[in-house]
Formats: C-alpha cells, structure tokens, sequence
C-alpha cells in the first residue's frame, strides 16, 4: 500500500471516534431485561433494569433513608406505550457512620410493567431506557448514568423468557393482611400484626419515623420511633420486612395511625 | 495506680459508642451551640441573637454539593441574603482523614478559590455540631429566625427549581408563615468519625 493511502486510513480512523463522551468507570453494570420472549400487542409485558454493583458498592431504595438518591428510570418508548412505576425488591439496611440508609449490595431487577399500544407497526420494537442511580461506599457516593436497550420481536403470543425466572427469584413485596394495624403512644408508633420472628419497617419517606432509632419487637407488635413532624402523622406507609436470607417476606404497608 | 486508671478511663472513652443524634426540630427553638470557625474564633448561636441564621452543612468532595457550588448557585444564595444581614455558616463534620475534611487553612482556601459567602465557616470534626442538629447529609440546611427558632430543615431545593432556603427566607422577612418548613434532606451522608 502506499504510504500516502495508509496516513490517509490512519487519519480516517482517528476521525472515526464513537460520538459521546469517553466510557465511564461504571460501578454498577446495567442491563435492560424482559421476561417474555416476545411482545404482544396490548399485552402487558414485564421488564426489568438489573443493576450489579461491583462489591462494596451500592445503590438506593425508594426512600434512600438518611442519605442517598434512588434510582431513575426513564424511558424512551414509541407512540402510544405506557410505563408503570418501578417496582421495588425488598431493600436492605446499610448503615456507615451512624447514618442509616435503605438499598442494594447485590443484583436488582428494578421491575417495571410496559404495556404495548393494540397495534404494533413492524417485526420488532426496541425499548430504550436512560438509568441513573447513585453507586456509593461508606466513604464514597457517585452519580452514575447509561442508556439501556432491548430489541425484542413482535408476535401474536409469546412464552416466558429464559430471563424470567430470575425476575422471580427477586424478593417482591406483597400485600399485608388486612387484620394489621398502627397505634401512636406518644412518640411511639406500634405496628401490630402476624408474623414471627425478626421484623424491620422501612419507611416510604423521611418524614415518618427515626430511621436511626431502634425498633423493638414487643408482643404488642413492632415499636418504631416517630418523627417529629411539624403537621401530625395521618399515616405509617412503608414496608415491614420479615425473616432473613432468602427467608425475608416484605408487606406493604399503608394503615392509617389509630390513637391508642 | 492513678496512671492505670487513667489509662482505664481513657480505653473505656475510645469504647463509647459514636454520638447519639439529636435534632433542631422545625418550631422549636435552635439548639446552642459553640464552635470553631476557620479563623480560629469560638462562635455561639447566641452572638446571632436577633438575626436570621442559616446553617449549611458542606463536603466539596460530595457530588450533591458540587452540583449547588460548581455553577455558582450555592455561592449566589450566600452572596445574597449574606447582603441582607442573613448570618450564614458552613459547617464541615467531615471527621478527620475523612472525606470532605478541611483544615482552617484549607477551608479558607477553597472559599476564597469557590467565591462562597458565608458569614463563618465552621470545623467541626469530632461532630458534635453536626449531631447536635441531626445533620444527616451533604448539603443539609437549618434556618433559624431572629428569635432562636428554627424556621425550615432539610434539603437545598426539590432537585428542580424551587429552593427551599431561598423560600424560606424571603417568606419569613415578608411575615409570612414558612410554607415549607420541613423537607427531607437528600445528597451524601456526612462523614462523621
């Protein structure tokens, strides 16, 4: 080849530079997930952004606790697709300093329900997402971001993923019986209900209770601490988390606070 | 046998747990303090008797806090109600060795190099202060009013437009009632020892 044509291809290829910024330092690894194989139109379709910290990081909950910031999703669909709010796994208490947060060590699926418009022009859909989340350390805390896409085929039925078991595997919160109940004694909150064993509340905001106070299981049911709040507490919304490990069973709690 | 128990008191300090919280409670007059400003003066809450105050806890090493100082804002609202009469502190509880951690030099240094206002800027490494008024995060802001009140705690703005200490401020000198005296505080947890 002559010289002239290789500076040239050279020049060509310095020229050539993916558009953007340069790649980030990731602390978490995201990736966009579906559990059916195919979309349906007007089917609703469960997907999910899976978040992987690398170890000693983590992302937030809902309500971050004390510190922090939740995870961000939004979406970037076609016309007519419509996208329910995040769906929660169970969270964990990380606590650093005295400082009490709510979030994720490990694997997230931050689960999300599409539904597709009645009508789908094309053979496949791509679904596209713009994620930012807080990746942070006990000493650290970094706001991250990517895009996330999925292109998934169009068809008149479709069977689970092989992704979906692990939109399974998650622990989901489910509904509390309906028997539960919250009394105020003072600055003491009293979540009664059935369960056994070891049980936390997480609260779906910051303005609720201490979230740095301790929650003692009395046979009169779970205590918690409530916030000083400058208007009275009309209610105790949140998740009471049971059991551990694997074992762990999150209710949903959202009871009005009865006087005792 | 006294430098034994000395030596016994002193293990048996390093074994207490880290400070307990308290909280500067919106409606209930500020907690009093006292503390070490970066040039080295012993400020108290009561030499601002009479005065707005606001409290400002800080990290420059925290992305939140950056996000308030790195276009100008934080450094604007300083700027502004410092200029009418508003004492205005910073506080770092970042211990030492920690994330945030400024020496008296330092400090003076990044507020010269940030253009920040504040009234004083505050040292508080063992955080004392920091627990004192429940400071959870980075930033994290306490209005008091000129009667020793606190008037508004919790976060900066609603992470869009609307600050809430600027808010704050401007309804109280109008006489108004603070519509938005209590938020929850967002950004980096403070890096106490």
């Amino acid at each position: 080849m002559r010289l002239s044509c290789f500076k040239f291809l050279i020049l060509l290829g310095l020229l050539i530079q993916p558009v953007g910024s340069a790649p980030q330092q990731l602390h978490c690894q995201a990736d966009l997930l579906c559990a059916q194989r195919a979309l349906v139109p007007g089917q609703p379709v469960r997907v999910a952004v899976r978040l992987r910290p690398q170890p000693g990081w983590h992302t937030y909950w809902s309500n971050p606790g004390e510190s922090g910031l939740a995870t961000d999703i939004k979406w970037q669909l076609p016309p007519g697709w419509k996208a329910s709010p995040i769906r929660w796994p169970l969270p964990h208490r990380i606590v650093a300093n005295g400082i009490v947060s709510y979030g994720y060590e490990g694997e997230t699926y931050h689960e999300v329900t599409l539904e597709p418009p009645a009508q789908l022009s094309g053979p496949q859909v791509t679904l596209k997402a713009h994620v930012s989340w807080l990746a942070c350390t006990a000493e650290n805390c970094l706001p991250e971001e990517t895009d996330v896409a999925l292109t998934l085929a169009v068809a008149d039925t479709s069977e689970k993923s092989e992704q979906a078991a692990g939109f399974d595997a998650q622990a989901w919160p489910q509904a509390a019986p309906s028997s539960w109940s919250c009394h105020r004694q003072g600055p003491t909150l009293i979540l009664q209900g059935e369960w056994t064993g070891k049980a936390e509340f997480f609260p779906a905001d910051g303005l609720m209770i201490l979230d740095n106070a301790p929650q003692t299981s009395t046979p009169r049911g779970l205590q918690l601490t409530a916030a000083t709040t400058t208007k009275p507490l009309q209610r105790l919304k949140g998740l009471l988390v049971t059991g551990e490990g694997n074992e762990r069973k999150g209710y949903q709690i959202d009871l009005p606070i009865l006087p005792r | 046998m006294k430098r034994f128990f000395l030596t016994l008191f002193a293990s048996a300090a390093l074994l207490v747990p880290s400070a307990a919280f308290a909280d500067a409670v919106v409606g209930s007059p500020a907690p009093s303090f006292s503390a070490t400003s970066s040039s080295g003066k012993t400020v108290k809450l009561s030499d601002y008797k009479g005065k707005y105050v606001v409290l400002e806890w800080v990290n420059h090493q925290c992305p939140f806090v950056k996000k308030q100082y790195d276009p100008g804002k934080m450094q604007a609202l300083q700027k502004k109600w410092t200029g009418q009469g508003v004492i205005w502190l910073s506080v770092c509880s970042s211990a030492e060795g920690k994330q945030g951690y400024l020496s008296a030099q330092e400090t003076d240094q990044t507020i010269k190099e940030k253009g920040a206002h504040p009234s004083e800027a505050l040292i508080d490494p063992n955080g004392d202060l920091g627990h004192l008024y429940g400071a959870k995060t980075t930033p994290h802001m306490f209005v008091i009013d000129p009667s020793g009140k606190v008037i508004y705690s919790g976060a900066i703005d609603d992470k869009a437009d609307k600050n809430y200490v600027d808010a704050a401020l401007s309804e109280a000198k109008a006489g108004k009632a603070v519509s938005e005296s209590q938020t929850q505080s967002y950004g980096c947890s403070v890096k106490y020892r």
